[in-house]
């Protein structure tokens, strides 16, 4: 057999066969070479060995204990308002771009700036002209006279352009029309115009109800401190 | 123990498993990163992992090679992570200070002994990360061919290999250190 310090290395480990066991205890006989080779080995193991072992500090079963125990409580417990903002936060996030899309698109906003009312330009909140603005003059600084829907809307840009601190300077590109609000969808009955003010369902977000306290009196009828329903109190309570 | 009960399939508790290994994860990763703050806070991240994977291992795993497994990974992270930064080893520079350096029974003996094993620490921590994962493996913690295996995810041959030249690098490191001079001995 010849010098293999691999296979000494895997002597040193016990990692060898019966048989190569036997050529290799045979040739460390006959070989010194081999035999201070394996010894610088042991040497190794004991070099490294020698360093002492470290006590282990008490902190680290504190922290591990105390990390585990925050982990079980986190897991245990329902899901907080953190929680539950953090897993709506993208949606709310969502919502808020669109309504702030909403706002900026929607008709009337990216209407351009309206000039100043001059001397006798404007002659009322109605937006009427007078006809001697010439026909020349660009559309954008002609004074709301697109259609006659625009003409009864609320002034709010005639009256806020007439004060120069309130007026923005954004507002600029064309103006919008506006879908004028169908009748049957802004009138209501007199029934529910007698009724939504003291309507049980329009006072619940406000009012505390509670059950009538007059024992004396067979009464079930929820009562409420609401100052709008008041009128509303139990009848049979007296109250 | 614990090993005994893993293989008679019983049920273990974490807190057992804690105190059987604390000590050796411990001087394991302190051995591979070479400075105690981080062992202290690489041992607690160890565990944690455990506790949070214990769960999830079957019957056949064998828990110590497993937890060793996670110390040497989380230690080869930190390695890679260090080579950006080199730190200095305050352990050396605080151990000249310590109390136990002092009014020994003979002085010269253990200041020899205590240089040795300051030059075998330096020259682990010269070692490429995984021969000194190796060494540490075998001749520190005892560990098997077969367990160094499954800890470090290599065959057997491998890491009979591997085991060859961490020692001849190991001896080559010593010796360019200043093995062979002063109170360390040769290898």
């Amino acid at each position: 057999m010849t010098c293999d310090r691999r296979l000494l290395s895997s002597y040193r480990d016990a990692q060898v066969s019966g048989h190569e066991r036997y050529l290799v205890e045979r040739h460390l006989q006959e070989c010194a070479d081999c035999r201070r080779e394996l010894q610088g080995m042991v040497r190794v193991g004991q070099a490294i060995r020698s360093m002492a072992w470290e006590p282990v500090p008490t902190s680290i079963g504190h922290e591990v204990r105390r990390k585990i125990a925050e982990r079980e409580s986190a897991r245990r417990r329902p899901l907080p308002v953190g929680g539950f903002a953090r897993a709506f936060a993208p949606a709310a996030a969502f919502a808020s771009v669109a309504l702030s899309l909403v706002l900026v698109l929607r008709p009337g906003v990216g209407e351009a700036p309206l000039p100043l009312p001059s001397t006798g330009a404007v002659t009322s909140e109605t937006g009427s002209v007078p006809a001697d603005v010439p026909a020349s003059q660009p559309v954008a600084s002609q004074p709301l006279m697109r259609s006659p829907l625009l003409l009864n809307r609320p002034r709010r840009t005639l009256r806020s352009l007439s004060d120069p601190a309130t007026r923005s300077p954004t507002l600029v590109g064309p103006r919008r029309h506006r879908r004028p609000v169908p009748a049957y969808r802004t009138r209501r009955s007199p029934r529910a115009r007698r009724t939504s003010r003291h309507s049980p369902r329009r006072c619940r977000a406000r009012t505390v109800r509670r059950r009538c306290r007059d024992r004396s009196v067979d009464c079930t009828t929820l009562v409420s401190r609401c100052t709008i329903s008041s009128a509303r109190r139990c009848q049979a309570a007296g109250r | 123990m614990v090993a005994q009960r893993v293989e008679a399939r019983e049920e273990l508790d974490f807190d057992e498993i804690f105190s059987a290994y604390q000590e050796r994860i411990y001087n394991c990763i302190y051995r591979l990163v070479g400075n105690s703050e981080e062992a202290h806070d690489l041992t607690q991240e160890t565990f944690l992992r455990a506790y949070a994977g214990l769960p999830k291992i079957s019957g056949e795993l064998k828990v110590g090679p497993w937890l060793y497994r996670i110390a040497t990974n989380l230690c080869m992270d930190q390695l890679r992570r260090r080579k950006l930064i080199r730190w200095e080893a305050w352990d050396s520079f605080v151990a000249m200070f310590h109390p136990q350096q002092v009014a020994r029974d003979n002085p010269e003996r253990d200041a020899l002994r205590q240089e040795s094993r300051d030059l075998v620490h330096r020259v682990l921590q010269e070692l490429p990360p995984r021969y000194r994962i190796c060494l540490v493996l075998r001749e520190y913690n005892g560990m098997s061919c077969e367990e160094i295996g499954e800890v470090i995810g290599s065959s057997r041959s491998a890491v009979k290999s591997l085991l060859f030249r961490a020692r001849e690098e190991f001896r080559e490191v010593y010796e360019r250190l200043g093995g062979t001079e002063g109170g360390a001995e040769p290898l």
